[in-house]
């Protein structure tokens, strides 16, 4: 009978470890953001290239995703870095050395966790950033029937003020047209036959900065860097614009 | 989150109509042998019968699968005939699961009919049933300060017609009608909130005309386009 017991308690506490484990590895809430300069020394230990120096400030998508935008050393660059808190650590998944405006997908499947992220060079003197959710318009055959898409171009203004960085969650808008735009596209790759003559046309993502006085800018500081992805993450580009590639009825 | 959850009300009461009938005749052969078989042996080997290569045909906008060889049945056939009799005491079972596919193929035809029939693809109260919490989504800079009038559509709903998709001349009259940038979209708001009749397994994307007098509807396969005689868009004041 004793016997037994003790192996009923030595079976207890491995279950108990074992669950305790678990849950302090997979779903333990994340702790404090890491300090600034754990920060630099591990934007630049994962990518030396970074160079960073200056940690400006801590942008959170989620409780557990967060942008972390920086300065190099020799104030060249504004780039941007990505955090998530899982496997109970900090960990960085990707570095951008320029602060070019990107979309990052948290989740994938759900265009509401979506978050535009920025960081444009001073240098560059923008005031203000429209960003764009478009779709082109088009229109097509498919086994007889005749389809139509609406052009889809919604806007979003913001202001810089004194920071360059800034963090954009998806308007509640936009993600119910991101939504629709998927849902419709999932319908075309069901379709019996496979002689679409048009391809499907996904919805893209499109900024326009705008300099002090007002006019478009052409934003050269802050384009045309480096990413040193670490881990999976999704994100997606925020093509550069030009008022030829808008709409602006009367 | 968004989900998108649809039920296909027809679809599930046709399949629960084949699996009880599948059963009935399972259990009638089940009677008739001598040799009592375990009831999960039976069900093991009726699903592995189920295994078929097909064809998969389209017809009345629906894929029809023909089964061609029965690759369940042979496979029982290789491991069960390894003991004698074993095989005559499973064949009809097994069998029964391949003519299964024929039951199936009924309930896709039979699917069709009832499809029309109780949520008719031409009426477009099929894919705007329930329209309290319907609202105007603008997705393109010619749309107007409008909102939906509930009362006006409700009561135009059953009267639209639907009309020719007219793609081309849509797309053609924006471009060559407007100057380069200051086109108009023909349909620029999105309707939002609004459910599909219950059961109809639809969850359809809905865009509206600028006049206030057009639904464009797009389903999974199809897509729709219905005509009121006035509008239902009203100014916001």
């Amino acid at each position: 009978m004793k016997k037994k017991n003790m192996w009923l308690l030595i079976a207890f506490g491995v279950v108990s470890l074992t669950t305790f484990l678990i849950y302090w590895f997979f779903f333990w809430p994340p702790k404090p953001v890491p300090s600034n300069e754990q920060i630099v020394q591990e934007i630049n230990r994962t990518y030396e290239e970074a160079e960073a120096k200056v940690i400006q400030d801590i942008l959170f998508v989620d409780t557990h995703h967060v942008v972390v935008p920086y300065i190099s050393a020799n104030e060249e660059d504004y780039g941007l870095s990505y955090w998530r808190w899982r496997y109970h650590k900090w960990q960085v998944i990707s570095i951008d050395t320029k602060g070019e405006p990107k979309v990052w997908k948290v989740n994938r499947n759900d265009p509401t966790s979506f978050a535009i992220v920025w960081n444009a060079h001073p240098d560059d003197q923008l005031q203000a950033i429209q960003f764009y959710l478009l779709r082109n318009r088009n229109y097509g055959m498919t086994n007889g029937e005749e389809h139509y898409s609406p052009r889809i171009q919604m806007e979003k203004k913001i202001l810089l003020r004194e920071k360059s960085y800034g963090i954009l969650q998806l308007p509640k808008d936009w993600a119910i047209v991101l939504n629709s735009v998927l849902m419709e596209n999932r319908g075309g790759q069901s379709s019996l036959f496979f002689n679409d003559f048009f391809p499907l046309q996904t919805a893209y993502f499109g900024w326009l900065p705008y300099d002090q006085s007002g006019k478009e800018a052409f934003p050269k500081q802050t384009v045309n860097g480096h990413t040193f992805v670490v881990d999976d993450i999704d994100q997606e580009h925020v093509m550069i614009l030009n008022t030829v590639d808008l709409e602006i009825p009367k | 989150m968004n989900v998108d959850f649809t039920f296909n009300l027809i679809t599930f009461i046709l399949n629960l109509i084949a699996w009880v009938s599948i059963g009935l005749i399972s259990f009638r052969i089940y009677q008739k042998k001598a040799i009592k078989l375990k009831a999960w042996k039976v069900i093991f080997v009726l699903y592995i019968g189920l295994f078929s290569f097909n064809i998969n045909w389209p017809m009345f906008d629906t894929v029809v699968k023909i089964p061609l060889l029965p690759l369940g049945v042979w496979i029982l056939y290789f491991i069960l005939k390894r003991k004698k009799g074993r095989w005559e005491t499973y064949r009809s079972h097994a069998w029964l699961g391949f003519g299964a596919n024929v039951i199936f193929i009924a309930t896709t035809l039979l699917a069709v009919p009832l499809q029309h029939a109780f949520y008719p693809e031409k009426e477009a109260t099929t894919y705007l049933s329930s329209i309290e919490n319907a609202s105007l989504l603008p997705i393109h800079p010619s749309a107007k300060d409008q909102k939906i009038n509930k009362v006006a559509l409700e009561n135009q709903l059953s009267n639209m017609t639907v009309e020719m998709v007219y793609s081309q001349d849509w797309y053609e009259e924006t471009y060559m009608e407007m100057e380069s940038n200051e086109r108009d979209e023909r349909f620029p708001y999105q309707l939002t909130g609004v459910t599909a009749k219950w059961g109809s397994g639809q969850s359809p994307v809905i865009y509206i005309e600028s006049d206030g007098k057009g639904l464009l509807i797009k389903t999974k396969e199809k897509e729709f386009y219905f005509r009121s005689a006035d509008s239902f868009l009203e100014e916001v004041h």
